[in-house]
């Protein structure tokens, strides 16, 4: 059978000073003219340093109905694979042949203008995302009754809940029926309802016969919807085939743990980010290990540019499968500032409680958005640590399963024994456990 | 390569992929032509985009489209006043409020236009880095979204002429020509400029007063006549002077001045062309760099 997509020594190259000064002054430019000519004298071997691959030679073929997931670390260049693939940015070397209509979505609400009602922006992002005027009007109904949005389709979406302005927008992209569908990491976005249904209907576009070419995190989605799976590393491809067989030697490819993450080269163009992630038990951690029964500090370093109206800082911290535990901002503490920022290096700490995560290793996503649900600045996947079971070998907390290890209260009564009520011994400062008493006073 | 992926049978694997690939993604050369069969498949968008610009301009605002008769009837005002009144700017026998509102319709029209369209592709930014279609449609967009506000300022000159009891002359058959002309250098600088601004954001700082300048090196508030006629060449090589003196000489039944009509139409399509090529030279650049 052919191929729907096939690559051949693709590869995307970045200058390092297109990531560190992403446009020129025009002084910088006409400088850089008058230079070049001496630098050419002085010989241009400079040039490869000053440049990295993000992707390097790839080479692969995706055939019709396939569902694929792309994994791989944070900046193994698997975003620049999706952009290339639907145009947004042209690769440097090599070439790709697609045998079909793409539909890309790399973000979830491309094009929504806020002034504009629900009803404009169906026609308006319908428009942006490929979509005929007349296929957008064959579907309109079926995207309001997917979207849940009857009422207030001609309401300006500012007015929408993030909610509805979520499900709006994946209701438009998910009806755009592609014969490759990209999909990047939007379902790490919504609540769990939605981003079941988003799954659901990603499922479902794969019954259709579509191709999916999906990037998360999530492993565990990635189980229910994909089947083969592309591990890309430094920009190469790593391993490419069954799902099951990828995950596991991409899990026990030794990601080491490092407790500490530092961010390489700013962003310039961005009126926040994030310089630096920490995780710290007492003094600093060693080996990146957390020991399961004490507190532990999360320490987050970021530089504010500009003045921000809306700077919510927060971390997503995710479990070895990539299901999200936990999603926290600093905004969630009442006594902490609002959310108006002055420019400024910050430095954010939380504490995360003892017998909370069970044994596993975890990373953290530190991110930045600058409206509600809209993400300014992230890190996948940054940072991470092991939680390690320090209570002996044989006792009660050691190795039992489940993705939190709370240590919680009990109280055992028995009515033979007398009107005590016994309760275990390593927990007796909850005697006071109030229905215990009531229960016995029956 | 793959195994597991062929055991999946969709209906749409029953029918046959295409002899030929869709898209054929490569490294562009630099002499790449703009791509006109993939421009025209999204026609509708730059009708979308158009239309948000139009829909979004004025939302929130107390007046609405108001605006766009205040600022030219407000601009005419204060010309007639300091220039028509006080300086005594001769108007070649025109009343002088018609004389400048003629002049000042395109102008602003072209102003407002390249203004919008030179900071088109830098305000979006969010969809350049996120979905594919040729980039031209939004400064095209933005430009086309100018000429709502200039067919409601198109009204109110009509007004004017009416009041001042100036004849429907037959010249006016010109006006659908110079409109076309004002759009197409309107696109061609808004073109250069938004795909510069993307890259050195110099531009935007530059652009303001580069209008203000260009503005009064054009015959608006006063007209070409008084400049002497051995300067007169250097008017030429500015093609909205010919294009808005040509405005005049139509709407107001004088001789057409067609060696200048022919020299800002050359000229027009010269910066048309070279514009459309840096585009597309720096086009590919855009999601890298905005």
């Amino acid at each position: 059978m052919k191929p729907i997509i096939r690559a051949e020594g693709l590869g995307k190259q970045f200058r390092i000073g297109a990531r560190r000064a992403p446009y020129l002054t025009l002084r910088e430019s006409l400088a850089g003219a008058i230079r070049a000519p001496v630098k050419l004298i002085r010989g241009g071997a400079r040039e490869s340093a000053s440049t990295i691959w993000a992707l390097r030679d790839l080479a692969f073929e995706i055939m019709p109905g396939e569902i694929v997931g792309i994994i791989g670390r944070n900046g193994a260049g698997k975003s620049t694979l999706l952009k290339i693939l639907s145009r947004i940015t042209e690769p440097t070397t090599g070439r790709v042949d697609v045998y079909g209509r793409v539909g890309s979505l790399l973000e979830v609400g491309t094009g929504f203008h806020p002034e504009l009602t629900g009803r404009e922006n169906i026609y308006l992002s319908g428009a942006i995302l490929g979509m005929r005027r007349r296929e957008i009007a064959r579907k309109f109904d079926e995207i309001v009754s997917f979207a849940e949005v009857e009422e207030f389709i001609d309401t300006p979406v500012k007015h929408y809940s993030s909610g509805m302005y979520l499900r709006l927008a994946f209701a438009v992209a998910a009806h755009l029926e592609p014969e490759i569908l990209l999909v990047d990491e939007v379902l790490a976005v919504g609540d769990y309802g939605f981003q079941q249904k988003c799954i659901k209907k990603a499922g479902q576009v794969a019954g259709d016969g579509s191709t999916v070419l999906l990037v998360s995190h999530n492993l565990a989605v990635l189980g229910d919807i994909a089947r083969t799976a592309l591990w890309l590393d430094k920009g190469e491809i790593q391993q490419i085939g069954p799902l099951s067989s990828v995950i596991k030697s991409y899990l026990s490819s030794g990601r080491i743990a490092s407790g500490e993450w530092r961010l390489e080269c700013a962003p310039e163009t961005t009126a926040a980010y994030v310089s630096g992630v920490k995780v710290r038990q007492g003094g600093s951690i060693s080996r990146a290990e957390v020991m399961i029964d004490q507190p532990f500090e999360i320490k987050l370093t970021y530089i504010v540019r500009r003045t921000m109206v809306f700077c919510r800082v927060g971390i997503l911290l995710s479990n070895s499968m990539g299901t999200v535990i936990f999603s926290t901002a600093e905004a969630d503490d009442e006594s902490i500032s609002p959310l108006e920022k002055e420019p400024g290096q910050y430095t954010a700490r939380c504490i995360v409680p003892g017998w909370l995560l069970a044994h596993d290793t975890y990373y953290l996503t530190p991110h930045i958005d600058d409206a509600p649900l809209h993400r300014l600045f992230t890190a996948e996947q940054a940072c991470s640590f092991t939680v390690v079971e320090n209570a002996p070998r044989g006792t009660a907390h050691y190795g039992r399963p489940g993705i939190i290890a709370p240590k919680l209260t009990w109280s055992v009564c028995t009515k033979d024994v007398g009107d005590e009520c016994h309760l275990p011994s390593a927990r007796t400062e909850f005697s006071e456990a109030p229905y215990c008493r009531e229960d016995m006073s029956i | 390569m793959i195994a597991s992926g062929a055991t999946s049978l969709g209906s749409r694997e029953a029918q046959s992929l295409p002899e030929h690939p869709l898209v054929s993604i490569r490294p562009s050369g630099k002499w790449s032509a703009l791509n006109l069969r993939d421009l025209w498949s999204y026609r509708e968008l730059l009708y979308f985009l158009t239309w948000r610009d139009v829909k979004v301009r004025y939302k929130q605002t107390l007046l609405g489209a108001t605006w766009a008769i205040i600022q030219p009837l407000f601009a005419m005002l204060i010309f007639t006043l300091f220039f028509g009144r006080l300086a005594g700017v001769p108007s070649d026998g025109i009343p002088y409020p018609l004389f400048a509102f003629a002049g000042l319709l395109p102008w602003m029209f072209f102003s407002n236009a390249v203004t919008a369209s030179g900071n088109s592709l830098v305000g979006s930014s969010h969809l350049i880095t996120k979905v594919y279609f040729p980039r031209i449609i939004i400064p095209a967009a933005a430009v086309v979204a100018g000429l709502v506000d200039f067919g409601i300022a198109f009204v109110i000159l009509a007004g004017l002429m009416a009041y001042y009891r100036v004849p429907l002359v037959w010249t006016m058959w010109m006006l659908p020509v110079l409109v076309s002309l004002t759009v197409l250098i309107a696109l061609g600088v808004g073109m250069l400029t938004s795909a510069l601004n993307v890259k050195y954001r110099d531009v935007r700082h530059a652009l303001p007063f580069a209008i203000q300048l260009w503005m009064f090196v054009t015959p608006i508030i006063y007209p070409a006549s008084i400049v002497p006629a051995r300067w007169r060449w250097a008017l030429a090589i500015n093609p909205l002077a010919g294009i808005i003196e040509s405005y005049r000489s139509s709407l107001f039944g004088r001789q057409l001045n067609w060696p200048a009509i022919t020299i800002s139409t050359a000229i027009t399509f010269v910066v048309l062309a070279g514009s459309a090529y840096i585009f597309r030279c720096m086009e590919k650049n855009f999601a890298d760099i905005v």
